[in-house]
């Protein structure tokens, strides 16, 4: 983590992703969700993002709702993955995998990438 | 939004009263605007964040929302009868007191009763488009103004009489119309859609009960407040 924060559409692409990625930890509700994005290094991520993308996962079928009353206030809306959220976490995830090593391997200087290609002869 | 402060103490009141207006525009009910206010109000709580920080302006956040199918102006037709019936009884209460005041019969013309067509349309036709009001700013007003004048110039214009009708006959008539829009109200009106917290509670005020329950007798009202006005007048 180099402590400034990653280009929002970075984040964009793989925000449902962690979500999914948090909620297969156990149900939790949506603040806990933001401050457990934070603490691993995703940065603040804001109502108006998160309970948006929450929404679409509910309506897809990945996640469901329920609220438990609270001791000191009036309650909160906990999040659980669904069977078919853990298997659409699964496939994405290895995916992801897929796509960030082939980034990471495109990025690195020609001379450490192992599977570097033949340079393209420039046609102009 | 009376009694919503006490359910969503974290929000800020005008915030969640444009998130209310926009998602009752939007065809949301009031259970699920209860819920998006509900997950607000706990998020801000948890994060100590205001709603307009941690959600951006209420009327952008409600286009996140999703909406229900929105069901045609004619699905509301059912519930407009006892309005119809209510609407026809008080217009008619206006020209019973204006003829027996003059003696002479109530004549009952076609333009009175384009007049209780025009009024009854052009109410279904704001309600099916009430962000036309809300949002046109002065489209929506010139609209009304527009439609007002028409209903005007309709009430007033002369044109053929088609019942005539004596004055304790018209008021007897008005009585059957009005009895008949009070009951109807009580029989096909739904539950009020207030706005209601996921875990049960619901911010309906007194206020909010009194006009609940003045409801069914509005036109009844408006029919003896009207009455006296011309007699007064």
């Amino acid at each position: 983590m180099t402590g400034q924060p990653y280009p929002a559409e970075w984040l964009r692409g793989v925000l449902d992703l962690t979500v999914l990625r948090i909620l297969d930890d156990g149900p939790t509700y949506g603040y806990a969700i933001a401050a457990r994005l934070d603490d691993e290094g995703f940065g603040t991520i804001k109502g108006g993002t998160l309970y948006p993308l929450l929404g679409r996962a509910e309506e897809a079928g990945d996640v469901v709702t329920h609220w438990e009353a609270g001791e000191s206030g009036p309650g909160r809306k906990y999040y659980t993955l669904t069977p078919s959220g853990r298997e659409r976490l699964g496939t994405t995830s290895a995916r992801w995998s897929e796509f960030a090593d082939r980034t990471t391997r495109f990025l690195s200087p020609a001379p450490n990438r192992a599977d570097a290609p033949t340079p393209a002869r420039s046609t102009r | 939004m009376s009694g919503s402060s006490d359910l969503f103490p974290s929000l800020d009141a005008d915030w969640a009263q444009e998130l209310t207006i926009e998602l009752r525009i939007r065809g949301v009910d009031g259970a699920a605007i209860g819920e998006v206010l509900a997950t607000a109000e706990t998020h801000c709580r948890d994060s100590g964040e205001s709603a307009l920080d941690a959600f951006g302006p209420a009327r952008e956040y409600a286009q996140t929302v999703p909406t229900p199918a929105r069901g045609s102006t004619l699905s509301d037709v059912p519930l407009a009868v006892p309005a119809a019936i209510g609407l026809a009884g008080m217009l008619l209460s206006f020209r019973t007191v204006d003829a027996w005041q003059a003696g002479t019969h109530v004549a009952l013309t076609l333009g009175a009763v384009l007049t209780w067509i025009a009024v009854l349309g052009a109410t279904l036709v704001l309600v099916g488009h009430l962000e036309l009001l809300v949002r046109g700013r002065w489209r929506g007003w010139v609209v009304m103004l527009g439609l007002s004048a028409a209903i005007g110039i309709l009430g007033l214009a002369p044109t053929p009489t088609l019942l005539d009708l004596a004055p304790g006959t018209a008021a007897a008539l008005v009585a059957v119309l009005l009895a008949t829009s009070v009951g109807l109200s009580y029989r096909i009106t739904p539950e009020p859609d207030v706005v209601r917290h996921p875990l049960g509670a619901v911010t309906r005020s007194p206020a909010d009960a009194v006009v609940a329950g003045l409801t069914p007798w509005l036109f009844v009202i408006l029919t003896l407040v009207g009455s006296g006005v011309f007699l007064i007048v």
